[in-house]
C-alpha cells in the first residue's frame, strides 16, 4: 500500500508542475499574440492593400483546392474564390477522384473543356493525372484537374503544385470561404521580406453561425449548439491567439491547410508535400524549417491574423471526437517525422522549444490530465489526497483555463470579425466556463485515442462527415430572405481534411 | 509560502483577472458604440459643409474648435482615399487650410513609431510636392513601416526628387522592392535614366529590380543595355532582362535571344528559369523568325515546354495549352522580380 500512497502522491507533484509550465507557456504566447494585435490595431494603413492591388510587380498566386466528393458547395467555393481581389491569380481544383459530380458541376457551370497540356513533373504523384480542363468561355482563370484518388489529401495538393504556373501558391479548403481581400493581406509579409518569408497563413475562423451570402461571410455570430460555441471559443484561443503568439516569438510549427500561402519554389525544394502524412499542412511547414535550417538559410514563416477563412466546425460529438482524432495522429506522426529536431540547438528555436512543446503539452497532454484525473480520483478514494486541497487546485485550474478563454475573448474584440452583439459576448463568456467542464476532458480522451492509434501503427481511418453547409438557417438568411439561392445546400466531406 | 497559500494566491489572482478582462470586454464594447455613434452624429453634421467646401467654398471663413476640427480632418482624411483628381485636391487644400500637413510634418520626427507612421499616412493621403524632402528623410526611419509609406508617398507625389533616394542602396533600414518598383513605376520615364545606369550595378538584386522596371516602362532607350544583361552571372537578373526584352517588344532583340537560347538548350543541363523566360520574351515579340526554335522547345519537357507551347499560342502556332486560351492570352505579368529572388543563403 506504502507505494500507492508514494506514487499518487509523487504524481500529483509531478501533475502540478506540470500545470504551472503549461499555463505559464500558454501565458507567454498569449502576451505575445496581444502585444501584436494591439500594434497591428494601432498602426493601420489601408492604403498599403490597394498598392499591393495596383502594383503590377505584385506576384501571381495559384489556389490549390483539393476536392473530394464535393458537389455540395464546390460551385459556390470556386465562385469565391475566383471573385477574390487579387490582381493576378489561377484557381486550380483538383478533383481528388470523386465518386460523385462534383466535376460534372464544375463542367456544366464554367462549359469546361479538356486540353492537353505539359505538366511539370516536380513533385511525383501517387494518383496520376486524367485530364486538365480549362472554361471554354476562358473568361475565367479557372483549372480543373482530375487525377486518381491516393487516400491522400497531399497527393491532390502535390497534383495541383505541378500544375500551378504561378511563384506563390495558396492552399485552400474546398470547403472554406476566403475574405475579400484574403489574399492581399496574406501576400503582404512576402512583399516586405521576399528573401527570408516562405510562408504565410491565415487565421482560421469558424463560419457556424455567421450569415453568409454569395460566398462571403456578411454578419458573425454564435451558432446554436453549445458544441459549436465551445469549438468558437477554442479556435480563438488557439488558431488566432496561439498562432499569432507563436508567430511572434519565431516559432510557427502549423499553418492551417484551410489557408496557407507558399513560394512554390520552397516546397519544391523540399519534394513537396509528405503523402503519408494525416497532417500534411503541419508537416510541410515543418519540413520547411528543418530543410532551411540545415541549409543555413535565413527565413521566416508568417502567420498573418487579419485575413479569414471561414471553415465549417463538426456539429456533432461523433464527427469532432474523428476530426480530433485524427489531428492527434496526425501530430505524433509529424513529431516522430522531425524528432532529429527535436532538442537540437542545430534547429534553433523550433528544436528547443517548439517541437518540444508540441510533444510535451500538445501531444503527451492528454495523458498526464487523464492520469491526473484518475490519481486524483484514486487518492481521493483511499483518502490520500486532502479534499480541500484537490478543490482548491481543480478551482485554480478551472478559473486559469477560463481566464485563458477570456483573453482570447477580449483580444479578438480588437478584430474586424468579432460580433457586437451583447447576447453573442454573453454566449461566448459562458461557451469559455463550459469548454472546462466536460469539453475539455472529452478533448483529450479523444486525443489520447488518436495518439494510441498512431503509436500502434493504424491506418487512419476515413470516413464520411456530414455538414450542413454554411447556409444560415432561411429566416435569418438575407439571401433566402430576397430569394436568391443558399451558399450551401449540405456536403459530405472526406473524414481526412483539416 | 506553503503551496497550499501558492495556489490559494494563484486563485485569486485567476479571479481578479477573470473580472478585469470581463470589465475590459463590457467597456470596450460600450466604447466601441460610443464611438461609433459619436461618429455618425459628427458624420451627419459635418459632412454637408465639407462637401460644400469641396465645390468651391472657403473652408477657412467658418472658426472652427477642437472637436469640430478633428470631425472636419475625419471626414476629410476618410473621403481623401476614395476619390481622385479635382475632388481629392479640393479634400487635401481642406485639410492643409485646417493645419495637418503642419500637424504631420512635424508628427513625423515624433519619438513614437505610431505617431510617425500616422503622420506618414497622412502625408501620403495628401501628396503634396512640397512634402518630398520630409518623406525621403523618413526613408532613413527606423520603423519599416514608416519607410513603406514614405516611399509609396513619394510614388503618389511623382516627383522626380526622389528617384536617387529610392534607388540608393542601404545596407542598413532597407527599402521594400517591392514598394520602391512601384513607386519608381508611378513616377514613370524620369526614371529611366537612373534605372539604365543600375543595369550595371554590382549587387544583382539591382540589376533585376531596375530590368524588372525598364520593361514595365516600356524603355526603348535601355534596349541595349537590357540585351547586354542577356549574359548576366546571375539567372534572375538575366531572366528579368529578357523578360523586360519581351515587353519592349522590338524585333531587333530576336536574333539575340534566340542565339541565347540556343546555346542555353544545346547544353547538357539547360537553366529552366533562363529558357523560359527567354522563350516568354520570344513570344511576346512575336516575330515569326522565332518559330521553329519554339517549336523545338515544346518538345522539351516541364516548364520549357509550357511556356513554348504559350509563344506560340503568341504566334498563332500553339496547340491547345492552359495559357493558351483566353483566360491568360499572355504569360504573366506580375511577380518575376519576387520570384526571381532566391531565397536568402
Amino acid at each position: 500500500m506504502r507505494w500507492l500512497v508514494d506514487f499518487v502522491v509523487d504524481f500529483n507533484w509531478f501533475v502540478l508542475t506540470y500545470f504551472v509550465a503549461l499555463n505559464a507557456t500558454y501565458l507567454v504566447v498569449i502576451a505575445g499574440a496581444a502585444a501584436t494585435m494591439v500594434r497591428s490595431v494601432r498602426r493601420p494603413d489601408p492604403a498599403s492593400r490597394d498598392d499591393i492591388f495596383a502594383n503590377p510587380l505584385t506576384p501571381a498566386v495559384s489556389i490549390l483546392v483539393p476536392a473530394f466528393n464535393e458537389s455540395a458547395g464546390i460551385i459556390d467555393s470556386v465562385r469565391g474564390m475566383l471573385t477574390l481581389r487579387y490582381p493576378q491569380f489561377e484557381v486550380v481544383v483538383v478533383d481528388d477522384g470523386s465518386t460523385d459530380d462534383t466535376f460534372e458541376l464544375l463542367r456544366r457551370e464554367y462549359d469546361l473543356r479538356e486540353v492537353a497540356p505539359t505538366i511539370d513533373t516536380a513533385v511525383p504523384l501517387r494518383g496520376e493525372i486524367r485530364s486538365v480542363h480549362v472554361p471554354s468561355a476562358g473568361d475565367e482563370p479557372l483549372v480543373v484537374v482530375r487525377k486518381a484518388n491516393a487516400g491522400r489529401r497531399a497527393d491532390a495538393l502535390n497534383a495541383g503544385l505541378n500544375v500551378a504556373r504561378y511563384p506563390l501558391v495558396c492552399m485552400v479548403d474546398a470547403d472554406s470561404l476566403l475574405d475579400p481581400d484574403a489574399l492581399l493581406r496574406v501576400v503582404q509579409p512576402f512583399l516586405t521580406d521576399p528573401q527570408r518569408v516562405v510562408a504565410t497563413g491565415g487565421a482560421i475562423r469558424p463560419v457556424n453561425g455567421a450569415k453568409v451570402y454569395r460566398g462571403q461571410v456578411v454578419e458573425v455570430g454564435q451558432p446554436r449548439r453549445w458544441i459549436e460555441r465551445i469549438q468558437v471559443v477554442e479556435y480563438q484561443r488557439a488558431f488566432l491567439l496561439g498562432r499569432t503568439g507563436w508567430s511572434r516569438f519565431s516559432g510557427l510549427l502549423i499553418i492551417s491547410g484551410a489557408f496557407g500561402l507558399f513560394r512554390r519554389d520552397a516546397i519544391l525544394e523540399v519534394g513537396g508535400l509528405d503523402a503519408n502524412s494525416l497532417g500534411e499542412d503541419a508537416d510541410l511547414v515543418a519540413t520547411l524549417h528543418r530543410h532551411l535550417r540545415e541549409h543555413r538559410r535565413e527565413y521566416a514563416v508568417v502567420f498573418v491574423p487579419e485575413p479569414a477563412c471561414w471553415t465549417e466546425l463538426p456539429r456533432d460529438r461523433r464527427v469532432l471526437g474523428r476530426q480530433r482524432r485524427r489531428w492527434s495522429h496526425g501530430l505524433a506522426q509529424v513529431l516522430w517525422k522531425q524528432r532529429r529536431m527535436m532538442f537540437n540547438p542545430r534547429y534553433g528555436r523550433v528544436g528547443l522549444v517548439v517541437l518540444p512543446y508540441y510533444l510535451f503539452f500538445e501531444l503527451l497532454g492528454p495523458i498526464v490530465e487523464l492520469l491526473g484525473i484518475a490519481a486524483v480520483a484514486v487518492g481521493l478514494a483511499f483518502g490520500l489526497v486532502n479534499v480541500s486541497f484537490a478543490l482548491l487546485l481543480a478551482t485554480v485550474a478551472l478559473a486559469y483555463g477560463v481566464l485563458l478563454s477570456f483573453a482570447a475573448l477580449a483580444i479578438d474584440q480588437l478584430t474586424p470579425h468579432h460580433s457586437t452583439e451583447w447576447r453573442d459576448i454573453g454566449i461566448g463568456a459562458l461557451a469559455a466556463v463550459a469548454e472546462n467542464l466536460g469539453y475539455r476532458q472529452l478533448h483529450a480522451w479523444w486525443r489520447l485515442r488518436g495518439l494510441w492509434s498512431s503509436v500502434r501503427g493504424r491506418d487512419p481511418a476515413w470516413g464520411e462527415m456530414p455538414r450542413t453547409g454554411f447556409t444560415a438557417p432561411p429566416a435569418a438568411n438575407p439571401a433566402s430572405s430576397q430569394g436568391m439561392r443558399p451558399v450551401r445546400a449540405g456536403r459530405h466531406d472526406q473524414l481526412l481534411r483539416r | 509560502m506553503s503551496v497550499r497559500a501558492a495556489f490559494a494566491a494563484a486563485l485569486v489572482a485567476c479571479l481578479i483577472a477573470l473580472v478585469m478582462l470581463g470589465l475590459l470586454i463590457v467597456t470596450a464594447q460600450v466604447a466601441h458604440r460610443r464611438r461609433r455613434r459619436a461618429r455618425a452624429a459628427r458624420t451627419e453634421r459635418w459632412r454637408a459643409l465639407v462637401l460644400a467646401w469641396m465645390s468651391g467654398g472657403d473652408s477657412g471663413a467658418v472658426p472652427l474648435n477642437g472637436p469640430e476640427r478633428r470631425a472636419v480632418v475625419e471626414i476629410a482624411g476618410d473621403l481623401l482615399s476614395k476619390v481622385r483628381g479635382s475632388d481629392r485636391e479640393a479634400l487635401a487644400d481642406i485639410l492643409v487650410a485646417h493645419g495637418v500637413d503642419d500637424a504631420a510634418r512635424r508628427g513625423v520626427n515624433s519619438r513614437w513609431s505610431t505617431v510617425r507612421l500616422r503622420s506618414v499616412v497622412m502625408l501620403d493621403l495628401l501628396a503634396r510636392a512640397a512634402d518630398v524632402e520630409v518623406l525621403i528623410a523618413a526613408l532613413r526611419d527606423r520603423d519599416r513601416q514608416v519607410r513603406d509609406v514614405a516611399v509609396r508617398a513619394l510614388g503618389r507625389i511623382g516627383s522626380p526628387l526622389a528617384i536617387d533616394a529610392l534607388l540608393r542602396r542601404r545596407r542598413s533600414r532597407p527599402l521594400a522592392a517591392h514598394t520602391v518598383a512601384l513607386a519608381i513605376h508611378r513616377i514613370g520615364p524620369p526614371a529611366i535614366a537612373p534605372l539604365t545606369s543600375r543595369v550595371s550595378s554590382g549587387d544583382p538584386r539591382t540589376r533585376r529590380v531596375a530590368a524588372e522596371l525598364l520593361g514595365l516602362l516600356r524603355a526603348g532607350e535601355a534596349e541595349l543595355e537590357l540585351i547586354g544583361m542577356l549574359d548576366d552571372d546571375d539567372p534572375a537578373a538575366m531572366a528579368a532582362a529578357a523578360t523586360a526584352l519581351g515587353r519592349l517588344g522590338r524585333p531587333t532583340a530576336v536574333e539575340l535571344l534566340m542565339r541565347r537560347l540556343e546555346r542555353l538548350m544545346s547544353g547538357r543541363d539547360p537553366d529552366i528559369d533562363r529558357c523560359v523566360a527567354l522563350v516568354g520574351a520570344l513570344g511576346q515579340i512575336g516575330d515569326r523568325r522565332a518559330l521553329a526554335l519554339l517549336l523545338e522547345a515544346s518538345a522539351r519537357p516541364g516548364r520549357i515546354s509550357a511556356a513554348a507551347t504559350t509563344a506560340l499560342g503568341s504566334l498563332g502556332q500553339g496547340r491547345t495549352w492552359l495559357a493558351d486560351t483566353p483566360s491568360s492570352p499572355s504569360p504573366p505579368e506580375g511577380g518575376t522580380v519576387l520570384s526571381a529572388i532566391p531565397l536568402a543563403s
